[in-house]
Parts: C-alpha cells; structure tokens; sequence
C-alpha cells in the first residue's frame, strides 16, 4: 500500500516544468551526439536495400559456384585430349572386334595426322594395344580444336538398322551421333572434313542431348541411346558481332542525404522513389562471352520538398478590393535541395487587418521538383552459362551521369501570426539553376534470350552505387543508390 | 512521425526527441546523481530508444510508456556498467510505513524531490524510482535487478527513512 510520502514524491515528480533554470532539459548538444549514431542502419534492420543487396549476393555468388563448377566439367572433358597435340588413341572397349568384323566400312575415323610422331604413337597404339583397335579417335587440328569422329560400339545400328556414327568438335561445339549417310567416315577422312560434315549437319542431324557431356574416353562408354535421340539446340557465336538495342529500366531510387539541411526546409522526399530509366544500348562482342557495353540512357525522378519560411510584409505592394478586402503579392524565395525557387504568391485577408510594413509572415510551402538524368554507361557483359537461346549474364561497369533540376510545380500557405490567408495565386519566376555531374558503378545480372538468329532479349537486374557525392547544394550531399531491373532488345549484325 | 523515424528521417527523429525529451531527461536524472551523468544516461536511452523503434507496437503500449521503459533499461545498465549497487538485506529494522505531514513541503518541487532521489545511495535510489515512481512491483524490481524480493522491500524502506531525514533537514534550514 502506498503511503503519503510515495504518493507526494509520485504526484510532484510528475511536473514538467522546468522553470528558468532549464533543470530538466538536456543541453543542447546531447541529441547531435546520438544523431550519427541513431541515423546508422540498425544490423538486424532488415531493410529493402538490405534484401536485395542480399539476394543479389546471393544469386551472384549461386551463378559464380555454377560457373565455376561447370567450367571444370568442361575443362575435365577436355583433359586428355588437350594434354596431347596430335593422335590420341582413346579406345576401345569390350567388343571391338565384332564390331571391326561386322562394320568394316563405317566404325574407323580418321586421317592425317599432323606429325609423323604422332603418327607412329597412333600406329603404335593401334597395333600393340588388343584393346586398341582404334574405332574412334581424338585429334586436333591446327587450331587446337578438338575433333572426335568415329562409331559407337554399342549403338553400332540404330532402330532403322542405319550404321552410327557420331561426330564431336568442340570448333562447332557439336556432338552428335549420326548414321553414315550424313557423316561419311572413313580412315582417310581428313580433320577439315569432318569439321565441314560438322558445319553441314546442323539441325537435321540425329543429335544426342547428354553426348556432349562425354569425354573422350568415355565417349565409347556412355553413348547414349538412339532412341532417346532429341535436337540438339542451336548455337550462336556472337563472336564479332554489333548488337544495337532499347532498354526501359523500372528503378527504385534510395537518397540519403547528409550534411545539413539548407535553412527553412522541413522535409524532403522519402527515401526510395521510383523512376524510369530509358535509352539506346550499343554492344561490341569481342568474343562469344564478353561484350562491350555503351550507350544513352535517360532518368527522372520525382522528388519534392516542403518548407517554412518567414519573410516580411510589403505594405506598399498592398492593395484594397472592391468587396473590401485586402490582396498583396509577395516575392518569397522558397527554397529547397536543388536551391530556391523564386516565387509570386498573390493572397488576400480581411480589410480590418491592419499589417504594418515589416510584418513577419510566414510561408508554408511544398514543391515537387523534376530530377533528370542523363547517363552513359560503359561496362562489360559476360557470359556465365548457356550455348543456346537462353544465357545467364553477369554485367559491370561505370556510369556518367548528368542531372538537371525543375522544380516546376509547387503549392503555398501563406500565414500571418498562424492565421491562413487566402492564396489566390502562385507563380513560380525562376526555376532553381542546377546541374552536376557524378560518376556511378553498376553490376548486376540476368539472361540474353534469343527470339531470332539477329534478335535478343535481355533482362538484368542491377545495383548501382554513386562513386562520388551528388552534390545537391554546397552544405548537403546526396547518396544515391538505384536498384532496377533492366529490360531490353537488341539487334546483332 | 514514428513512421518518418524509422526512415532515419533526422527532422523527425528531432522533433520526436524534442517531444519526449523533459520526460526522458527527467528519468534519468532521477536515477544518475548528477545532470552530467543523466545526460549520458539520456545518450544511451536515446540511442535505444530510435534503434529500437521498430519494435515499438502501438496497438499493445503508448510510446510514453514503452519508450520511458527503455530510459528506465538503459539507466540500470549505465548504473551496473559504471555504478556498483549495493543492495542491503535487513528490513526487520525498519519501519514498513513512513507517514509526515504533506502540507510543510508545499514549496518543494519535482526539481527539490529529484535532488533528493540523486543523494540517495545507487542501490536505495534505484530501488525507489522502480517501485514509488515508475510503478514496478517488488518481485518484478527482484527480477529486473537480480536480487530477492525482501531487499528490494529492505532497498524502499531506507530510502523513503532517508528521504525522510533529508526532507527534515531541507525544511530545518
């Protein structure tokens, strides 16, 4: 139970005021200590920037793991046959013998050879090795590309009773099997040959959708089944090639300003807006992975800011109305980020007003400005995966970027000792003069789908981060940080 | 404006402060013993209170509430970082009600009163503003403070003799 001394010190302890010694207020400087540190992202806060920096992350480094990993399958298939230069014997296996006896005309590849060592290694490979009988064959040709022709021992016929063979270059990043007819296979046939067969069979020929995955020496062993034979997709070799396109980038704009903010403005915009970005998109591919990106693209955003002001009453502007009222007009510099707006507000009050030359006034303004950006990007596109229509791509690169204000709309209160005046006219004089420059970086990542041989959709999303302060105005900067998602098409010629 | 905090808006994030800062200013200089150190509990508190403001659920407490709680917390861990409480255990030997006459402190004010709470000992002081002003419950001040209940019934009574003594001394001069 509470007794009276509690219940006196609960009753007076509750009063507030302060008196003239300011007992219970903080000094003054106690919020602009904590300021910096309450104005840090909380670790836990989980924010939007914060998710998407996250699943970005995320996605990156799951594309960097699937790069990586299948870049060594595909180094791993390559292995034995890039270890040596020229004839390699790379079979045979169980039942070569019947299959020498049973398929004379179709189960030897092969042909020149580009140095008599290796021809003898070759020889001797064949001759002394009983598991050598050397129905298929590995070899290179003078760029190093890999070749592989020959039977397959299993699938020596296919349903049709045709004759098998299979072709494989990584020059045509081609593997298949085929019946006899389409590659005509012979001891003699030279590399040249084969890759010329390759070239010619493009989609017609009975493709197998795994062969590619099969290494030289286990080519024999893993050749797929003919029935499950599927078209192998096509391939496109950018290699060389100019893409022209348009891009529209959807963008989620985040500013956080910092510095202080220019006298008499109350607020600004919230932290994420939305803009669109739009512009023309020019790639130079240097190779079948990587491309130069360049281009011009457009931005705007919306942003607006709201401020109070005082400013001093005009009496020789004054001017009585017929019904007896009063009007004046008043110049007032409205400030806002970007600098002050001139403005004319034109308002009324009652004729018993009596507002002496001098007066304090007080203009409650909002204006919404117009932020546009003009922007050149220059970065690089790779790669990471896929050889037919659809190719995951990871991108990168700097962005010049100039932006130009219009505060081109904006409302006003105009307030004499808090009592609103009626507003009867705005007009904006001048809008604030601002231009800057400022350098950006993006990255991101996506896929290129291709509709057509010579047309590509693209799609990538993207972070851009400012490399240096835009500065709004000489006492406050802005950080700005862009996230979108960028749609495109290009054409390749 | 809680809404425009937690965008790390610094105008509102001012304005909150500069609301609510006589009541936060107020709990800590009741629990610190000088202005100086109040401030730094006011710091802390302030620092908790905006980064922890996504918690704050307006449907189950005030802000008043659940941000004075906050300047409650982070003044018990400015006193156990920096302070040694020292609570002490013998209530037999006191009073379990101190009674005076309300009407010979009519010129003392909540200035006067937190002068006085400022003097007490850590362990009486903290025991005191718990219980007389903020409104907890003996077990609940055990809990919070780690100690049994019949200290910090023990902590109460020798800070209202105190008082007592302090308010008689204050009135005799």
């Amino acid at each position: 139970m509470a007794d009276n001394l509690e219940n006196f010190f609960k009753k007076h302890l509750s009063d507030e005021t302060s008196g003239e010694d300011n007992w219970n207020i903080p000094s003054d400087n106690v919020f602009d200590k904590v300021l910096p540190e309450i104005q840090k992202e909380s670790g836990l806060f989980v924010s939007w920037k914060n998710i998407i920096l996250i699943v970005a992350g995320l996605l990156l480094t799951t594309l960097l793991i699937i790069f990586l990993l299948w870049n060594r399958n595909t180094n791993n298939n390559f292995a034995s046959a890039d270890s040596q230069d020229t004839i390699q014997t790379i079979n045979n296996l169980n039942d070569q013998n019947s299959l020498y006896d049973t398929n004379e005309n179709n189960d030897i590849i092969n042909n020149e050879t580009p140095s008599e060592e290796s021809r003898e290694l070759s020889n001797t490979d064949i001759l002394n090795s009983e598991e050598s009988l050397d129905i298929q064959r590995v070899e290179t040709d003078n760029n190093n590309k890999v070749v592989y022709a020959g039977v397959d021992p299993k699938l020596k016929k296919n349903d049709n009773e045709q004759v098998v063979n299979y072709y494989s270059s990584e020059k045509n990043n081609l593997k298949a099997t085929v019946d006899n007819t389409k590659i005509p296979v012979e001891p003699s046939t030279e590399i040249s040959e084969l890759e010329k067969f390759g070239s010619n069979l493009k989609m017609d020929i009975l493709s197998i959708e795994n062969a590619k995955n099969i290494s030289g020496e286990n080519m024999m062993r893993e050749a797929p089944e003919t029935s499950s034979l599927i078209e192998e997709p096509p391939y496109f070799n950018d290699k060389g090639k100019i893409g022209i396109g348009a891009f529209f980038t959807p963008t989620i704009t985040s500013t956080y300003l910092t510095g202080d903010m220019i006298e008499g403005i109350e607020n600004t915009s919230p932290v994420f807006l939305y803009s669109s970005n739009y512009g023309l998109e020019l790639k130079y591919h240097f190779s079948n992975k990587i491309a130069l990106v360049f281009g011009v693209g457009k931005s705007e955003i919306k942003s607006w800011s709201r401020s109070n002001i005082y400013f001093s009453y005009n009496s020789s502007t004054e001017q009585e109305m017929p019904n007896g009222d009063k009007s004046n007009t008043s110049d007032i510099p409205m400030p806002t980020p970007f600098g002050d707006v001139a403005t004319s507000i034109t308002y009324h009050f009652p004729g018993s007003a009596f507002l002496p030359d001098g007066e304090l006034m007080q203009a409650d303004m909002e204006t919404h400005q117009t932020i546009q950006y003009l922007s050149i990007p220059f970065g690089i596109e790779y790669k990471l995966l896929g050889k037919s229509r659809l190719k995951w791509i990871v991108e990168g690169g700097f962005r010049f970027n100039k932006s130009v204000i219009d505060g081109s709309e904006f409302t006003s209160r105009i307030l004499h000792e808090g009592q609103e005046m009626e507003v009867v006219g705005e007009q904006q004089n001048a809008n604030p003069d601002f231009k800057d420059i400022y350098f950006n970086y993006y990255i991101g990542t996506g896929f290129n789908y291709r509709l057509r041989k010579n047309l590509q959709f693209n799609t990538s999303f993207r972070y851009l981060g400012n490399i240096d302060d835009v500065n709004l105005q000489n006492n406050m900067s802005t950080n700005v940080h862009e996230f979108n998602l960028k749609v495109g098409i290009s054409f390749l010629f | 404006m809680i809404k425009k905090c937690l965008r790390k808006n610094a105008h509102a994030q001012r304005a909150l402060y500069e609301k609510y800062r006589v009541k936060w200013f107020m709990i800590c200089l009741r629990y610190a013993n000088s202005k100086i150190e109040a401030e730094d509990i006011l710091q802390e508190g302030l620092i908790s209170v905006f980064t922890n403001l996504k918690q704050f659920d307006s449907k189950k407490a005030e802000f008043s509430a659940w941000s004075n709680k906050i300047m409650v917390n982070a003044a018990l861990q400015y006193l156990r970082k920096w302070k040694k409480l020292d609570f002490h255990q013998n209530v037999d030997d006191y009073e379990t009600q101190i009674t005076f006459h309300e009407d010979v402190f009519d010129n003392i004010g909540a200035k006067e009163l937190t002068l006085l709470i400022q003097k007490l000992p850590e362990g009486y002081r903290v025991v005191f503003n718990m219980y007389v002003v903020e409104g907890y419950k003996h077990k609940e001040i055990a809990d919070v403070l780690g100690i049994s209940e019949s200290t910090s019934k023990t902590q109460l009574l020798k800070a209202k003799k105190m008082l007592r003594n302090q308010l008689e001394t204050v009135l005799n001069h």
